[in-house]
């Protein structure tokens, strides 16, 4: 010990000390909410239109027209409105399995089994009408990211998973197919801390290609994909901007995903977005603190384009709306997908962290009509990815 | 870790380790970036990454150093994004060592703490881990990615430009 090394323990201390503890925040989301965020729960409703079935329960109208961001209008109640008609089948990736629902009733209809020591970490549209994909992980401590296909029948019942592709020493975090093709996008997650990360993945019959997070804790919670595949919508995250929605061009020669993506800083961060098939609309969710909503916005030019529905919430903490605090913080979480066609619409909503109290509703977005699909999977945990 | 511990576990185990280590974290952040904002929102970032890779760490009794390279990490992040003016957040504070923070009593420990901001960001990372966290030169390494030798040289060449700074009299005797 000398007098520059007793200097330095003394200004470290000092300036430490300024920190009291008592003044500390607490965590801006709780962790157990955060952790579900990479454990989602995972609602697959497969689109089948010759067997789509009419669900009979409550049935409202979206609220139509273009709504200014700080003007939006609550959806309205039209009891008149037809029934809508939904996708027979509602499957919940619940992590060790996944559960397939009767739309119509809520009834369990099929459950999916990972192989041997791995669990369900994503499941999603495999591009075609009955074809999906699954996405795992193992189960232990080792980190290793499988993704499958299957099929479900026209009674629900899934086939064996067939295993597409797999990636050694990292988690998966999100899978979709490209609509109308057998290609598929797919995205992990590096377990070790050193860059790079992990990245994005488009595979399909011309092979390939990788977009790679090289810095920060990059990470990918959502993908979307255009029908002629040039373009995934990401809910990523990225150090410094934080969450932000991203369209990730796939013709693009940038190397990672950042380079090869373009944000759209107006769209509200949302757990998840959903893409029209031609790539013109992006559906998120937001809060305010007070109100949930779900909208439609412009890729072009970020403009909100309607509101679909909005949820009341009680806001769990602080942080200004739109930024990462204020987006943990908002007790309010959604998860929305497309199908093929871009016709429907599935959101799952939690709302003031009431963790297994997750709404499940349907959209059809032609016919302005949606209904509540009773279904409602315990979960341990907040946070789920919907997929359709 | 013996099998995979249930999601509600881990957000406990996660939430506590916040409560014991938030501190000593925040304000490791604090000697590296300067300011308790950032502190705050580096150390934020290192908890929801490890709750992410909770379930791929192969011993979460080596969550806290993983939180401390994450936080080291976020760091030069911060340092990085600074550089090329990137980081969209409100104003930072005055950093903790400038004459405009008027948290620190006495000259010295400003001047000190001043000297130590002009050292390249290695050496500011090596001496902290070392003279505010107590670390052995084999946790520094660890925690830095580099092996003891380089730990070892980093510090004797960061406290030789240090006394210069501080002592010239010193130094020029």
């Amino acid at each position: 010990m000398n007098d520059l090394e007793d200097r330095l323990r003394d200004a470290y201390r000092a300036a430490a000390d300024t920190i009291d503890p008592a003044t500390v925040p607490s965590p801006r989301v709780s962790m157990r909410r955060r952790v579900s965020f990479s454990q989602r729960l995972r609602i697959l409703t497969p689109l089948a239109a010759a067997a789509a079935v009419a669900v009979v329960v409550t049935t409202t109208t979206l609220a139509g027209g273009t709504a200014p961001r700080h003007h939006v209008r609550t959806a309205r109640v039209r009891p008149a409105a037809p029934a809508a008609v939904l996708p027979p089948f509602t499957l919940a990736d619940v992590g060790s399995s996944v559960k397939v629902y009767d739309t119509r009733t809520g009834a369990g209809v099929a459950t999916l089994t990972p192989p041997a020591g791995q669990q369900f970490e994503d499941v999603a549209s495999g591009g075609s009408p009955g074809t999906y994909l699954a996405a795992t992980g193992l189960s232990g401590s080792a980190c290793h990211a499988y993704f499958y296909q299957f099929h479900l029948s026209a009674a629900g019942q899934p086939s064996p998973l067939t295993l597409l592709r797999s990636v050694p020493g990292s988690q998966p975090t999100a899978v979709i197919g490209i609509p109308g093709s057998r290609s598929y996008a797919y995205s992990t997650v590096h377990c070790q801390t050193a860059p790079p990360n992990g990245g994005v993945g488009i595979s399909g019959p011309a092979g390939n290609r990788t977009w790679t997070y090289p810095t920060g804790d990059d990470y990918t919670f959502s993908l979307a994909a255009t029908a002629d595949g040039r373009t995934l919508a990401l809910s990523f995250y990225v150090y410094g901007p934080g969450f932000q929605d991203m369209l990730l061009n796939t013709q693009s020669s940038s190397p990672t995903a950042a380079g090869a993506s373009r944000a759209l800083p107006s769209v509200p961060v949302s757990d998840t977005l959903a893409i029209s098939p031609d790539g013109r609309t992006l559906y998120a969710c937001t809060s305010d603190g007070t109100t949930g909503t779900l909208a439609s916005y412009s890729t072009a030019t970020g403009a909100q384009l309607r509101v679909l529905r909005q949820w009341p919430v009680t806001a769990s903490g602080g942080g200004a709306p739109g930024t990462d605090s204020g987006y943990m913080s908002r007790g309010f979480s959604c998860q929305v997908s497309t199908d093929l066609t871009g016709r429907y619409l599935l959101a799952a909503v939690s709302l003031d962290n009431k963790l297994d109290h997750w709404t499940i509703t349907g959209f059809d977005l032609q016919t302005g009509t949606s209904a509540t699909i009773p279904v409602r999977p315990h979960l341990p945990l907040l946070g789920s990815q919907l997929a359709w | 870790m013996a099998g995979r511990i249930s999601r509600a576990e881990t957000a406990d185990e996660v939430d506590e380790l916040y409560r014991q280590q938030a501190v000593s974290m925040i304000r490791l952040a604090l000697l590296l970036t300067g300011d308790r904002a950032t502190a705050e929102d580096v150390v934020q970032d290192a908890f929801l990454g490890l709750c992410r890779r909770w379930p791929g760490l192969t011993d979460p009794a080596k969550a806290v150093s993983y939180l401390r390279t994450s936080v080291i990490n976020g760091c030069r992040d911060v340092h990085r994004a600074r550089r090329v003016a990137w980081l969209r957040r409100p104003p930072h504070d005055p950093p903790v060592w400038s004459a405009e923070a008027a948290a620190i009593d006495g000259e010295d420990r400003r001047e000190v703490l001043a000297a130590l901001a002009g050292l390249a960001q290695r050496q500011r990372e090596v001496l902290a881990l070392r003279f505010y966290l107590d670390l052995s030169y084999g946790e520094i390494a660890a925690a830095l990615c580099i092996s003891q030798g380089t730990v070892a040289s980093t510090i004797s060449r960061a406290l030789a430009i240090l006394a210069r700074q501080l002592n010239p009299q010193e130094e020029n005797q």
